[in-house]
């Protein structure tokens, strides 16, 4: 290219905050470049500053925030230059794909009508070559149906069509840079490979600069080419993704990298004198789920004649895509939902269909850890209340006792005591994680449900969280239901691992089983679409997948 | 009510208990009620609104005294004002009843103080007010928790009635209430508007339900072994308390003025006694040659209606924990030159 100005240079970028008279640094003297049809990935943990760095590349932080330093597009200044100006880069030449793609469309809009906005926003264009334009675009990003995709809302496509959709909304206009702003973290596995996928066939084909945020290592080490590792606002290194894989330089990296959960990378986790003879803590036999018909909207098989059981002291996880079932299955078993056929056995006792007072002396033996941390605890109760609630309403402890039992529990998951009388909202994710864990083991279950505790955490505080759990469990010795979709983290966790697929049953087995020896072609694809963080590794594994799907296909 | 004093009844052991227990209790974050008390305080058109409010009321009730019952069992407490609102009265120095130094507001045509009557006035239409917002609030709450929490055929049941009272205009039953029930007392008519006044809170509260019970702490405190009403009162309700202060404080402020309208029509409060509704009323026609019997009620209304609906926007600001105070460009700007220039030296 004879043009050599990069498409994005950045020089000296700082991006303050102001809370309630103090300003707060969230981007501290930020340097990159960043040429046609490269790849650049901002990785770090949440807070570090990286989606602010993407905002205020085009002045879209909120009216609190004051930048300083140099962005330039194409060699043309951005930083703080009026509304006007911006909006005719915004969407043009610098295009965003947000993280959640139910929130970022309108849903009053059609698809395709939103694409048309863009379009006719920056081209006089008549909305009938618009709409042919629209439709090249969806297209081109291989939704299936793209012209009659053209006339759906938001809320008739699957995540990963949607995602798709934004997409090409952001390609609407050639841009020169494309920032994504975690753009798979709220997908599937499998549908977080494909979107990969196109995203590196759009790269090339258009020759645009991407400029990837993201938390997960395995996404980076699939597409970027260069990565810049942020903590706390900071540049903590910037060099190619070779480099940084292989070799990272600062500790933080290291640590990072760490702390991404691999798979096969645990030694097998025995079951110490399983004896196959004892009972088992939670028996599952031909579960079915259904809810209920509304209006014209037939009833919906959640759950499909699923059989399966635990032993004490045992993890089984639990995986599947979103939609599978997976946590109706968690749900009914601690009973929240009400089972249409089959058997839920709990320490021999039959909890299908029976009546609230009855189910009350099995929620002794069971808790549950819920998958977000910030619904899962009442915000106007002081996590000490809530922690010592099964206590109190078991009748097992009060007064003194009750709170004696809250500081064990407290101390048992490594939060210090005086957290006690706090708020939920004043806690982080990670710690809000803990106290759920505290309050579902307060009254020594046999039996836990985690439904999907990690996914809500960024990856260095899933390590934490898994080993606490880990540790606990070694001590506590009860079964344990984990339902995640992340296979590499059952990989850490499990003895057994049990996959499912739309409602059923598809494979369970042995960890090594599963993870080496899968025998389903569904457990093959669910594992070959896992990212993993090595760059060659992970090109290797593209090609692996690509052929499976091939084989598949015939 | 009863849950709320449970409540901090636990959080202040809790608080003892680590009192003795650690050190570190001090340096501890605001809890979620200081926050919103110091939020609610630094709301100054609210402060404002109570401070009036609580100040207005204890000169009304010290100065008109209490008289409470019918004719035959009267239980009266005098007030520190030397007239009574039933005394008729010698004209004073001013002969047409203008507001002198022996009656500061002036006198009626027929010699009655008019400052003894706009207290006496007042007070009951505070009365009214607080007995329509406490029956209408807590009417409105437990029908609105119940209908949205349990749902199904209960939740259609509740609301078909809570739509039938919606569709009847309250004017109307005002009127009739106060036609059969206005020689009883007052108390009975605000007894029985309150018993009306409780849909607009219903909705709102259900709604709240609704979103709210879907939540996972609902699902753990059912796993924990929650009963149904704990979950209701302990778990849900404070987790709506906002949108109820509100509705209830706007339900307040409209009730004084249902209760003037209806005095207004004639069906509420009935001579002797007065209310600040009837005395506009009764004193419109005398608009033009004494001015001063339309406004001093005119102008209390006003003043008290203001203030509760400044008390309900400051409460329902600080109950709201995404309510932040937002900064003024002016004051932005001034604090970022202030800050670059310590930077730079």
């Amino acid at each position: 290219m004879a043009d050599t100005t990069p498409i994005l240079q950045v020089d000296g970028l700082n991006v303050e905050f102001w809370v309630e008279g103090v300003w707060y640094p969230a981007v501290i003297d930020m340097n990159f470049t960043l040429s046609a049809g490269e790849v650049l990935a901002i990785v770090g943990e949440s807070g570090s500053g990286k989606s602010t760095t993407a905002m205020g590349l085009m002045g879209l932080l909120a009216p609190n925030a004051r930048s300083s330093g140099s962005v330039k597009v194409k060699g043309v200044e951005m930083l703080n230059q009026p509304a006007a100006v911006l909006r005719r880069y915004r969407g043009k030449e610098v295009a965003y794909i947000f993280q959640e793609p139910m929130t970022a469309l309108n849903p009053v809009y059609t698809v395709g009508s939103q694409i048309v906005e863009v379009l006719r926003n920056h081209f006089e264009m008549g909305p009938a070559v618009a709409r042919d334009r629209a439709i090249e675009l969806l297209t081109m990003v291989e939704l299936p149906n793209p012209v009659q995709a053209f006339d759906k809302y938001p809320h008739q496509l699957s995540g990963g069509q949607r995602q798709r959709a934004m997409i090409a909304q952001a390609l609407a206009c050639d841009p020169a840079l494309l920032v994504a702003d975690e753009p798979t973290t709220a997908l599937d596995v499998t549908v977080q490979a494909e979107i990969l996928d196109l995203m590196r066939n759009l790269k090339d084909k258009l020759n645009s600069a991407v400029l990837l945020i993201t938390h997960d290592m395995g996404v980076v080490a699939d597409l970027s080419d260069r990565i810049l590792v942020m903590k706390d606002g900071l540049t903590v290194e910037n060099d190619t993704s070779a480099v940084i894989f292989n070799n990272p330089k600062h500790p933080y990296t290291q640590s990072l990298l760490a702390s991404v959960p691999k798979l096969g990378s645990v030694a097998v986790r025995t079951l110490e004198a399983l004896a196959a003879k004892a009972a088992p803590v939670l028996e599952v036999t031909n579960l079915v789920i259904e809810y209920p018909k509304r209006g014209r909207i037939p009833a919906f098989r959640a759950v499909d004649d699923i059989s399966f059981s635990i032993q004490p002291g045992e993890i089984l996880g639990l995986v599947g895509e979103s939609g599978s079932g997976k946590t109706t299955v968690g749900r009914a078993a601690i009973g929240l939902l009400p089972v249409h056929d089959g058997s839920i056995k709990i320490l021999g006792n039959e909890i299908a269909g029976a009546k609230m007072r009855n189910l009350k002396s099995f929620r002794k033996d069971t808790g549950i850890v819920f998958q977000d941390p910030a619904s899962s605890l009442n915000p106007r109760l002081p996590i000490g209340e809530s922690i010592g609630e099964p206590l109190l309403l078991a009748r097992e402890a009060k007064g003194d006792e009750l709170n004696r039992r809250v500081e064990d529990l407290l101390d048992s998951v490594e939060l210090p005591r005086s957290y006690r009388n706090r708020y939920p909202h004043e806690l982080s994710g990670g710690q809000k994680q803990r106290v759920g864990i505290a309050r579902a083991l307060a009254l020594s279950p046999k039996l836990l449900i985690a439904d999907e505790p990690t996914s809500a955490l960024d990856v260095s505080v899933q390590a934490r969280f898994l080993d606490l759990l880990q540790e606990l469990q070694d001590s506590l010795k009860f079964a344990c239901l984990f339902i995640t979709h992340d296979i590499a983290v059952v990989d850490i966790l499990a003895h057994r691992i049990a996959v499912m697929q739309n409602g059923k049953l598809v494979e369970v087995g042995p960890r090594d089983q599963i993870l080496n020896d899968p025998q389903e072609l569904y457990t093959k694809s669910l594992l070959a679409a896992v990212p993993v963080p090595d760059p060659a590794e992970q090109k290797k594994r593209r090609e692996a997948r690509a052929k499976l799907l091939a084989t598949a296909g015939k | 009510m009863k849950n709320d004093s449970k409540k901090s009844k636990k959080n202040s052991q809790v608080a003892v208990a680590s009192e003795v227990g650690f050190e570190e209790v001090k340096t501890q974050g605001l809890s979620q009620s200081q926050i919103i008390r110091r939020k609610f305080f630094s709301h100054k058109p609210a402060v404002a609104g109570l401070i009036f409010m609580i100040l207005f009321t204890i000169f009304v009730y010290s100065a008109a005294g209490i008289h409470l019952g019918s004719d035959d069992a009267k239980i009266t407490i005098h007030g520190w004002w030397q007239f009574s609102h039933e005394d008729i009265l010698d004209p004073g120095p001013c002969a047409d009843g203008c507001p002198s130094s022996v009656h500061p507001m002036g006198q009626l045509p027929n010699g009655r103080d008019y400052f003894a009557q706009v207290t006496r006035g007042s007070e009951i239409s505070l009365m009214v007010m607080v007995v329509i917002g406490l029956l209408g609030g807590v009417i409105g709450t437990v029908v609105g928790a119940v209908s949205g929490f349990f749902g199904g055929i209960i939740d259609a049941i509740m609301m078909r009635i809570t739509d039938f009272i919606i569709t009847v205009p309250s004017i109307l039953i005002g009127a009739v209430i106060g036609y059969r029930m206005g020689n009883l007392g007052v108390l009975y008519l605000a007894i029985f508007l309150g018993l009306f006044s409780w849909t607009g809170l219903t909705r709102l509260v259900r709604g709240e339900f609704l979103s709210l019970r879907e939540r996972e702490f609902v699902d753990a405190a059912r796993v924990a072994g929650a009963s149904n009403t704990r979950i209701i009162f302990k778990h849900i309700l404070p987790n709506s308390i906002g949108v109820i202060i509100v509705s209830t404080t706007l339900l307040l402020s409209s009730s004084i003025l249902v209760e003037t309208g209806l005095s207004f029509l004639g069906f509420g409060v009935q001579a002797p006694d007065v209310s600040l509704g009837v005395l506009i009323n009764t004193h419109q026609g005398e608009f033009l040659y004494a001015p001063w019997l339309f406004w001093w009620p005119g102008v209390i209304i006003v003043l008290i209606a203001l203030s509760i609906n400044f008390i309900g926007d400051g409460l329902r600001d600080a109950f709201d924990p995404r309510q932040k105070k937002q900064i003024k460009r002016k004051e932005f700007l001034a604090k970022s030159s202030t800050r670059d220039a310590v930077n730079k030296s």
